[in-house]
């Protein structure tokens, strides 16, 4: 996987760089601020080697506030390809609102600490250039906790929230399945139970699914 | 010459009295606060010497200028010195009343505005504008600062001192006026006088003493000339001396007190205390984020990568990859702690303002809590958004650990100069103060001490078994 890297902190561009390049992956390119990284991303789909993914920290220079949500919104409106993971220092809804206010298709928002969490940082970069969605779990925490009172979710079965956070993180059924240690056919029936409690229409899309349960979680943008 | 004015630095000229007073600034215009080290009143350098030095007799006839002017307004002054006294008692049983004698009282302050002009102008003299007025909320203590309010009651006194003073002060010095012009110049318009009979029989023209003492000779117009010449040249120092004998009054009672003065000092030093120690944590937090955490993240990629790596590899020992399982999750954990010290220490949420970081304040309470923040009207200072954030976190503890609240409501506005935070619960109220417990109390107390380092207020609203609604008033800045 080609990957662009946008990170202020040298230590932390370094590690992760030199990371996925252990893992096979290779970096076309690495910067500190968001302008430098829509430059870069420009200079290279001109080139016509647009990167799969781009790693973006959203907090960098100048301003320190949201540079990297900015400029990871700007590349996804010009280059529909490129697959965004936003890292965050701490959990921002606002952020993950705007992010995935549109379309969630290749779209991840991950917190920083979850790199630790290697094999997992990983996949989720893989699933973001398969196109899916990826949430932060402690996102998904807070959300479903602000949530709480709804009566459509406390008519859900303990196994059911279950299903439904990691449905919110953006797995697959597949991938729940494993989590749960449940068959997939299982997973499926949790599945539609949860729409159908939800009032939310099932599709097949993950992303579309994500959207669905986020905005039921009201993360509106 | 005329005598030039130093508005500010450098210590006051030879002729300046110097009252003992403290050495704070006059304030300078636009800024609402005193500085240090200028001292509180400045006589600029006035020409002295002989009545034929240079400019002095420009000085001369500018402070007889003050006198007359003082004189003129004087009666006034002191009416409403008298309304002034009068008023409070007299309308005391109508207790809004009272706010017209405040009124009244505090109009004083416009009379010593004025006195303050005359003295720069004609005196010579700068005088420090006093300390402005306090605003307090409140029927009472608003009250309680109109009627004491110091600098109106001394210039109130001013205008009733300056009557006696302005009378005397101008009746003498002109009585001698009177007598030097028209001594100087008897010689030329004695001759219109109407003639006078002495007690001898003959008739004389002139200004008489006594029944046959007449200025009509030469010898005695001379003498009656250098009498004017004298009596000018007491007019000259009378006019001085009393100019003076104001001048002295001006600078004790219409300039800043030097408690006032130190109270605004003392003030204003806490208030860049306040906000270097705010700066201050905010860079600790930055360091901590771009250093430590980063290079704890870095570490924990790299042993999570290594533990990944053993785990695959065929022949691996379990009990190293269980020791790199290990290291692992303890340096999570230690990523955890640092995250909620540097919360803790100065949330990152804040520097995308307020509104932002109390929503993800209330999204971490496991209470249900709506946010609602009104700041479209001002931006707090950065550490007074501080301290309301960590008001709202500590309130929201209270909520979560003593109210057995369902839900919690924290709304946010600026209105006037100040910032207005509620938080409103529906436990079971009871909440106080200095309630003690075994968790070494509610809090409230070290809250509501945080909250007066920038002389915000706190009101706690908490029957027993009713809602909870806990108050914060804070200044929009610091200083």
């Amino acid at each position: 996987m080609r990957v662009v890297i946008a990170e202020d902190s040298v230590i932390l561009r370094d590690g992760l760089g030199a990371l996925l390049a252990r893992r096979g992956h290779e970096v076309v390119a690495a910067v500190g601020d968001g302008d430098a990284l829509v430059r870069e991303v420009a200079a290279l789909a001109d080139a016509g080697a647009l990167p799969d993914i781009a790693v973006v920290d959203v907090r960098m220079p100048p301003g320190f506030t949201d540079e990297g949500l900015r400029a990871a919104l700007t590349l996804r409106e010009t280059y529909a390809g490129l697959g965004v993971l936003l890292f965050s220092q701490y959990v921002e809804t606002r952020y993950a609102a705007q992010l995935f206010g549109g379309d969630a298709r290749g779209v991840g928002y991950l917190l920083k600490d979850r790199v630790a969490d290697v094999s997992d940082f990983l996949d989720a970069l893989e699933r973001i250039a398969a196109g899916r969605t990826v949430l932060d779990p402690e996102v998904v925490t807070q959300l479903m906790g602000a949530a709480r009172v709804d009566p459509g979710i406390t008519r859900l079965t303990p196994r059911e929230s279950e299903v439904l956070e990691l449905m919110a993180q953006g797995r697959s059924n597949g991938a729940i399945a494993d989590a749960l240690v449940l068959t997939y056919g299982a997973v499926e029936k949790h599945v539609t139970s949860i729409f159908g409690k939800l009032d939310l229409a099932p599709d097949a899309g993950d992303h579309r699914r994500v959207l669905a349960v986020l905005r039921y979680l009201r993360l509106e943008a | 010459m005329s005598a030039t004015h130093p508005a500010a630095a450098g210590p006051a000229g030879p002729a300046a009295p110097h009252p003992g007073g403290p050495h704070a600034a006059p304030t300078a215009p636009g800024s609402p606060l005193p500085v240090a080290t200028v001292p509180v009143h400045l006589t600029a350098d006035l020409p002295r010497g002989a009545i034929w030095a240079p400019g002095v007799m420009g000085r001369t006839w500018r402070e007889y200028g003050y006198l007359f002017l003082a004189l003129l307004i004087a009666p006034f002054a002191f009416a409403y010195a008298v309304v002034a006294v009068v008023l409070p008692p007299s309308v005391a049983i109508t207790v809004v009343g009272l706010f017209v004698a405040g009124w009244v009282i505090v109009g004083g302050r416009m009379w010593a505005a004025l006195y303050r002009g005359m003295a720069r102008g004609m005196l010579g003299t700068s005088i420090a504008a006093p300390v402005p007025r306090r605003r307090r909320r409140g029927f009472w203590r608003r009250l309680g600062v109109l009627l004491g309010d110091a600098p109106g009651w001394r210039g109130v006194a001013f205008g009733a001192l300056s009557l006696p003073l302005a009378i005397v002060g101008f009746v003498v010095p002109t009585a001698f006026l009177a007598v030097a012009l028209g001594g100087v110049t008897h010689w030329f318009w004695y001759r219109w006088l109407p003639p006078q009979e002495a007690s001898d029989g003959t008739l004389h023209r002139g200004a008489s003493f006594g029944t046959d003492y007449f200025i009509d000779t030469p010898p005695r117009q001379w003498i009656l000339i250098a009498v004017g010449l004298l009596a000018f040249l007491a007019w000259h120092r009378l006019t001085l001396g009393f100019a003076h004998l104001f001048r002295l009054l001006s600078t004790s009672l219409l300039g800043p007190t030097a408690s006032s003065m130190r109270v605004a000092h003392l003030e204003q030093t806490r208030g860049t205390a306040v906000t270097d120690a705010d700066t201050r944590l905010r860079r600790i937090e930055r360091d901590l984020h771009d250093g430590t955490q980063a290079r704890l993240v870095a570490v924990a990629m790299q042993i999570g990568d290594a533990r990944d790596r053993l785990a695959h590899e065929p022949g691996a020992d379990p009990a190293t990859v269980g020791l790199l399982d290990e290291a692992h999750g303890a340096l999570k954990d230690t990523l955890t702690e640092l995250r909620e010290i540097a919360r803790g220490i100065h949330p990152p949420a804040l520097d995308n303002g307020l509104a932002v970081a109390l929503e993800t304040l209330a999204a971490r309470c496991p209470v249900p809590v709506t946010v609602d923040v009104d700041l479209a009207a001002a931006r707090p200072a950065p550490e007074v958004e501080t301290i309301a954030y960590f008001a709202a976190a500590e309130l929201l503890t209270n909520v979560v650990r003593h109210s057995g609240a369902t839900g919690a409501y924290v709304r946010v506005e600026a209105d006037r100069g100040t910032l207005w935070l509620r938080v409103r619960d529906d436990g079971r109220g009871g909440a106080g103060l200095g309630l003690p417990g075994a968790s070494g109390g509610s809090g409230l107390a070290g809250l509501a001490d945080r909250v007066a380092t920038v002389d915000g207020e706190l009101d706690v609203d908490s029957p027993a078994g009713g809602p909870t609604v806990v108050t914060v008033h804070l200044p929009l800045s610091a200083r």
